[in-house]
């Protein structure tokens, strides 16, 4: 083992620095006082059950603003404030400041009593009672909207049935093609029972998803994370950064059974969507209706929805503007690397401007 | 570091993972505000102080051996050593994320069953206790239940041995590729952290690789499976006695919210129909009163100019007539 020079005196050091580091991230840690996530200031304009539909106000000090209001719809599977983690990590706030009213969608906690609530629910009443609210409160004819990973999704199952409603498309790290060769979460998803599942649990508890997705890299966000998380816990500002993302990784809503048994069956094991197949209650889902502008973001990186599951759309939608993003980031580091927040927000604010 | 040092500092960290570990159970017995943000903080502490005392431990264990005079240093004991406990850590993962669900353990707990026994034999640990079951319902009834639980159970083995299987490969080769990387590659360790970091890349490089091959996504969704079949069974268990006992079920629930739920997608589809209807009907309407007024408005203008035409024939007439009607000669 020519490699291994492992040498007492350099591990003595390394143990000794390593405890010296846990030390000072314990410190750091104790030192926060409070993990303040979604600071940007919102007025809630609808509910429904569970959901609530969150308004922006745009910047209104900037003389060039986007006029079209932006309607953005999370995944059901984690909470929508990964967009506005922290102010100097804030999707929502560059938008907010370049002068966008933007619309947020924040889809709640589904209880026991939601466990039936299907894909139907979801798109055909409660997006579409949220794209009626914005563009009666912004009195818009038509709305921009802006889908992320499985919101991204449910968007353009959303924008294939209504494309009248929907003036311009941006999805983010969504997955369209679910079976291409390296979507890992798909191929540990393929031979689920999923009737089981939902019969087991009911609604899909949050922790089984984290499971699922910790499954992809068990050792690197198992182990490695762990030993690594000294290294960088050494204020308690970085501290606090560190724990607003453990928050939002931990807070995941249970799934309504329903609705999840219908996404993972139509989409990941059938893969329906590229193929047109797919009926919402009693509309047909045909991505050929699509024919707005679409912008499409993708990381480069993205291990979840790796950029084969998102480029397929440019050729499955009818739009004769359709632009696809690289940003070379991971599908978190898509909304809050240093890198991204200098592209993304400026990407999409410009491109909306332009077709405004 | 002498010995003594060592343990004092390992006793440290065993003594704040409690710490942290007591704190994260505190802070689940409420929910204030201010204990969920405590919790965020102890669950991090503790998922940092979790691996770091391994890390500790192992990397103790490491020093000692190498630093040993007495016996001679050898570099395979050595990684033999690192091997097995991250082989132990992934092992020991995996039989938390698998493990029974909680009610079929509670379950059997209540028929004084050994839960460290529970994986030696598990078929005729269950059988057995399940035959100590309070009979409900009838006698083919509850034989069949017990036969489907015997069943479950047993397949829940197989599955998880067929699983632990695929692990046990993957660490193996895993092991291979650390072997390799520190013989024929071109990194040089030398520290601790670089061993395990390089350990993580071999594993995870072999993972994926096992997780592309079909009879890996069977394995995963077979002990996936096998444990929901359980947890429903436990559920199904539960029901029947609370059947017997009057009480409600879960299934009694499930029914109730799916006709509930049933019931408002019919209301919202009617609600629909009646504002579609609505509109089709004031639509024809307005488009009625539309027209009756610009029908109007030209019959008035039509009146207009035919009052207008008879004012100037009427004129032209009077004129004629005065013409005609000449004053006579006085």
């Amino acid at each position: 083992m020519k490699n291994l020079k492992l040498n007492p005196e350099k591990i003595e050091v390394e143990l000794s620095d390593f405890k010296q580091k846990l030390q000072k991230s314990y410190q750091a840690l104790k030192e926060v006082q409070q993990i303040d996530v979604a600071q940007s200031e919102y007025e809630v304009i609808f509910t429904q059950d569970k959901l609530r539909l969150l308004y922006f106000p745009g910047n209104r000090e900037v003389d060039a603003r986007c006029k079209t209001p932006l309607l953005i719809t999370y995944a059901l599977v984690n909470r929508w404030y990964m967009i506005d983690l922290e102010p100097e990590r804030s999707l929502l706030k560059s938008l907010i400041s370049s002068g966008q009213d933007t619309y947020v969608i924040d889809w709640g906690y589904p209880e026991a009593a939601d466990r039936f609530l299907d894909l139907d629910d979801y798109i055909n009443e409660y997006l579409n009672n949220c794209v009626d609210q914005v563009t009666q409160h912004s009195g818009a004819n038509s709305i921009n909207l802006l889908g992320i990973c499985q919101g991204g999704t449910l968007s353009l199952c959303y924008s294939a049935i209504y494309p009248k409603k929907i003036k311009n498309l941006i999805t983010m790290v969504t997955p369209v093609d679910f079976h291409t060769p390296d979507n890992t979460l798909s191929l540990l998803a393929r031979y689920i029972d999923t009737d089981l599942a939902v019969s087991a649990y009911g609604n899909i508890p949050g922790e089984l998803l984290n499971d699922a997705y910790k499954a992809l890299m068990p050792m690197r966000l198992g182990v490695q994370k762990s030993l690594d998380i000294s290294n960088y816990l050494d204020s308690a500002q970085k501290a606090l950064s560190f724990l607003r993302m453990e928050k939002w990784i931990y807070d995941s809503p249970n799934q309504a059974g329903e609705a999840f048994k219908q996404f993972i069956r139509w989409f990941f094991q059938e893969n329906k969507l590229v193929n047109n197949e797919i009926i919402i209650g009693d509309k047909p889902v045909n991505l050929n209706a699509i024919s707005q502008p679409i912008l499409n973001i993708y990381g480069a990186y993205d291990h979840l929805v790796p950029p084969s599951a998102s480029l397929p759309l440019g050729k499955l939608v009818n739009s004769n503007d359709y632009q696809a993003l690289e940003v070379k980031a991971g599908h978190i580091g898509v909304f809050v690397s240093t890198k991204a927040q200098r592209i993304v927000p400026k990407a999409i604010t410009e491109w909306l401007m332009q077709r405004d | 570091m002498p010995n003594d040092i060592n343990e004092q500092m390992q006793a440290m960290f065993r003594q704040q993972h409690a710490l942290f570990r007591q704190w994260i159970e505190q802070n689940n017995a409420s929910s204030s505000k201010h204990e969920f943000f405590a919790q965020d903080q102890a669950r991090a502490a503790a998922i940092m102080t979790t691996h770091a005392t391994e890390f500790l431990q192992l990397g103790t264990a490491l020093l000692a051996q190498l630093k040993s005079t007495t016996e001679k240093t050898d570099l395979v004991t050595l990684l033999d050593l690192f091997c097995d406990q991250v082989q132990q850590k992934t092992g020991e993962a995996l039989l938390s994320q698998w493990r029974v669900p909680e009610h079929l353990i509670d379950l059997f707990k209540t028929h004084s069953f050994q839960d460290d026994l529970f994986l030696e034999n598990p078929v005729l640990k269950s059988v057995k206790a399940l035959f100590n079951f309070p009979p409900a319902g009838a006698v083919h009834q509850y034989q069949e239940n017990l036969q489907d639980g015997a069943n479950y159970l047993s397949e829940y083995q197989a599955a998880l041995t067929e699983y632990i299987d695929h692990y046990s490969q993957i660490n193996l080769e895993a092991n291979s590729g650390l072997l390799y990387e520190l013989t024929e590659g071109e990194n040089t360790i030398d520290t601790l952290k670089g061993l395990h970091d390089l350990w993580v890349e071999c594993y995870e490089k072999v993972y994926i690789k096992t997780l592309h091959t079909p009879s890996y996504q069977k394995s995963h969704a077979r002990i996936s499976n096998a444990v929901m079949r359980l947890r429903k069974y436990s559920y199904d268990i539960r029901d029947i006695y609370f059947e017997a006992a009057g009480l409600a079920t879960r299934k009694g629930l499930d029914t109730a919210l799916e006709r509930q739920h049933v019931l408002r997608k019919q209301m919202r589809h009617v609600d629909r129909r009646l504002a579609a209807q609505e509109e089709d009907f004031n639509l024809p309407l307005f488009e009625q009163l539309h027209r009756t007024v610009i029908s109007l408005s030209d019959e008035i203008d039509h009146l207009r100019s035919e009052l207008t035409t008879l004012k100037q024939s009427s004129y032209v007439s009077s004129n004629n007539k005065g013409t005609m009607r000449e004053k006579p000669e006085a």
